[in-house]
């Protein structure tokens, strides 16, 4: 070792170190993304399901054919009627990713087949999140 | 290079290496706070369409729980981050009506908040 030359050692050490650093930051990149994103979904869904409750509430609501994308849009848009060239709570999320469920006393709202794109993998989200509200009825019955 | 003299050689290295370091860190410092006016803005954004949903309709009121935290301000007292009240746009789209809402949004910052007013509330 010590007659040996040992130019390039530094740049075999740095290549090695290289893989294993580009491969943590990667991974801190991916985890600190995906709760990122998730906690802006569900905060989106839950807006989501206090609008259908409200509105689902409404005795024009239910009837209405619009309803679930006015929804969906709350959740996607932050609005029930979205300004043309909306940007969504998260990249590549759209109307029909959001599922709505009317049931005898409640709203749920959910995010379906949805896969946050974290750039290196996409990470599947199991029906998750899913925001239940009662109706808030108000004055309107 | 082997019979130069290597004194001081650490001090420019030093200096070099913390230039770029120091960069690196005022840079996460200053992505942080931005971050974090904006979260703190976008939240005073939601408070001031949720108080817009549950009082009568008034537009500089809900201006004012945005830049100062409260609908009546005291005279004298600061805005948040120095804001204007030109840079708020508030309406209320659907009046009256069963999709009633109050939106807020600050163009300037990207925030854009709907809040439903109640059917009580119309």
């Amino acid at each position: 070792m010590k007659v040996r030359s040992r130019k390039g050692s530094a740049l075999i050490e740095f290549a090695g170190s290289l893989m294993l650093l580009s491969a943590m930051f990667t991974g801190i990149f991916q985890i600190g993304y995906m709760f990122f994103s998730y906690e802006k979904l569900v905060h989106a869904v839950r807006a989501g399901a206090r609008y259908a409750s409200l509105r689902g509430a409404n005795s024009t609501g239910i009837a209405n054919a619009e309803f679930p994308r006015a929804v969906a849009n709350v959740v996607v848009f932050g609005d029930p009627q979205p300004a043309a060239g909306a940007k969504p709570v998260v990249s590549g999320i759209n109307a029909d990713n959001v599922e709505l469920v009317l049931g005898p006393s409640a709203a749920t709202v959910s995010v379906r087949d949805f896969e946050i794109d974290a750039l290196f993998t996409k990470i599947k989200l199991a029906g998750r999140p899913t925001v239940t509200f009662p109706y808030t009825t108000g004055g309107a019955k | 290079m082997r019979g130069r003299r290597s004194c001081g050689q650490s001090l420019v290295e030093t200096t070099l290496i913390l230039a770029a370091f120091m960069g690196l860190m005022l840079g996460m410092a200053g992505v942080g706070e931005t971050l974090f006016v904006r979260e703190a803005l976008a939240a005073r954004a939601e408070d001031a369409a949720r108080w817009g949903a549950l009082h009568s309709y008034d537009a500089a009121a809900i201006r004012n729980v945005v830049l100062y935290g409260t609908n009546s301000p005291a005279s004298g007292s600061s805005a948040f981050m120095g804001m204007s009240a030109d840079e708020i746009e508030v309406a209320n789209p659907g009046c009256p009506g069963v999709d009633c809402r109050i939106r807020v949004t600050i163009p300037g910052q990207g925030i854009h908040v709907v809040e439903p007013v109640e059917a009580s509330n119309f």
